[in-house]
C-alpha cells in the first residue's frame, strides 16, 4: 500500500538546500503554505521490519539535512498520511502552531545528557546491586541536573528531564553554535559514583515543542484513515 | 537501488553504533505524533498497532544484535 510519509516542517529561506531522496530512495517532495514547508515522500506501507534500521537512518538523514541549516519540527518515523491532499489538510490545520514554534525555537538546538548506572565489567550485578544502583541514580540525578544547570549558566535556555529505562535524560536548549561549550560545561561536572554520563546532540528541539504541535488535535485523524 | 545505499548506511553503523541507537530512539520517540495514525486500519485491523509491534520487535532485535564489545564501548563513553 502506498502512503505519504512526513519528515519535518521548517520555515522557508532561499538558501536552504533540500535532500533529493528519502526513505527507500523515494524523491523528497515539499509542501508549502506561506513560509512553512513540509517535506514528504511516498512509502510502501507497512515496510518489512528488516528494513527498519535502514529506513530510520534515511529518515534521519532527511531531517538532519535541513536541521543542519536551521530549525525544524521533526515528525516521527510512522507519520503516515493517505495522500498529498490529506497532508495538505493537516498542514492547513496546524499551520499557525507550527510557525509559532519554529519562530520561538529559531536558532536553537537541543543537547542531551543521559545519566545511567555505570557497567561493572567482570562482575555480575545482583538484584540488590541493581536496586541500590537505581536508588543512587534517582538521588544523584536531581543534584546532577542542578549542577549541570549551574555550570551551564546562561548557556541553558530551557531544560526538560525524563526518566527512562536507560537512565535519567536531561534535555537542554542552547543556541546553535554553543554545542561545544555545552559539552565542555557538562564535562566539568563530576559524575556521581557508580553512575556514568553520556552527552549527544545537537538534535532538533523536539522536547521543547508545544503540546499542540507535538500531539496535534484529533482532527488529523481522518487524514490517516483508509479510503 | 537498495544495494547502492547499503555501503553508506553500513559505514555509519560501523563507525558509531551508539549513534544508530540514538537515531532509532529519536526517529521513533521524538517529534510530532500523528494521532490519526491510530485509526489507520483495514478491515477492522489496526495497521498502526500492528506496525508499532513490528517496529518495537525490530528495535529489540537491533539492540540484541549489537556486538557486545560495542555495547560496552557505548556504556563506557565519557
Amino acid at each position: 500500500m502506498n502512503k505519504v510519509l512526513a519528515y519535518c516542517a521548517f520555515l522557508h529561506r532561499e538558501e536552504i538546500s533540500l535532500p533529493e531522496s528519502g526513505v527507500g530512495g523515494a524523491p523528497v517532495q515539499g509542501l508549502a503554505k506561506g513560509a512553512l514547508r513540509l517535506l514528504w515522500s511516498r512509502l510502501e506501507w507497512p515496510f518489512a521490519d528488516s528494513l527498519l534500521q535502514r529506513n530510520a537512518v534515511e529518515f534521519h538523514q532527511v531531517i538532519s539535512h535541513v536541521f543542519s541549516q536551521g530549525a525544524v519540527i521533526p515528525f516521527r518515523l510512522l507519520s503516515l498520511f493517505d495522500d498529498p491532499p490529506s497532508l495538505a489538510a493537516f498542514l492547513d490545520a496546524q499551520h499557525s502552531g507550527f510557525v509559532a514554534d519554529l519562530e520561538r525555537l529559531r536558532d536553537l538546538v537541543q543537547m542531551e545528557c543521559v545519566l545511567y548506572l555505570a557497567p561493572q565489567p567482570g562482575t555480575r550485578a545482583s538484584g540488590r546491586d541493581y536496586l541500590e544502583g537505581k536508588a543512587d541514580l534517582l538521588r544523584a540525578a536531581e543534584s546532577f541536573e542542578s549542577s549541570i544547570l549551574k555550570a551551564l549558566g546562561s548557556l541553558s535556555l530551557g531544560t526538560r528531564k525524563r526518566e527512562s529505562k536507560s537512565g535519567t535524560r536531561i534535555f537542554v536548549l542552547v543556541e546553535r553554535g554553543n554545542e561545544e561549550r555545552f559539552r565542555c560545561c557538562v564535562g566539568e561536572v563530576p559524575v556521581p559514583e557508580r553512575l556514568a554520563r553520556r552527552t549527544s546532540g545537537p538534535w532538533p528541539t523536539a522536547e521543547f515543542l508545544s503540546d499542540a504541535v507535538k500531539v496535534p488535535p484529533i482532527t488529523g485523524s481522518k487524514t490517516a484513515g483508509p479510503r | 537501488m537498495q544495494n547502492d545505499r547499503e555501503p553508506m548506511i553500513q559505514a555509519q553503523a560501523t563507525d558509531k553504533d551508539f549513534s544508530l541507537l540514538d537515531i532509532l530512539d529519536h526517529v521513533l520517540n521524538a517529534g510530532v505524533v500523528i494521532q490519526g495514525s491510530l485509526v489507520l486500519s483495514i478491515a477492522g485491523v489496526d495497521l498502526v498497532y500492528l506496525g508499532l509491534n513490528v517496529v518495537l520487535s525490530s528495535v529489540e532485535t537491533a539492540l540484541k544484535n549489537l556486538n557486545p564489545a560495542r555495547r560496552l564501548e557505548i556504556g563506557q563513553e565519557e
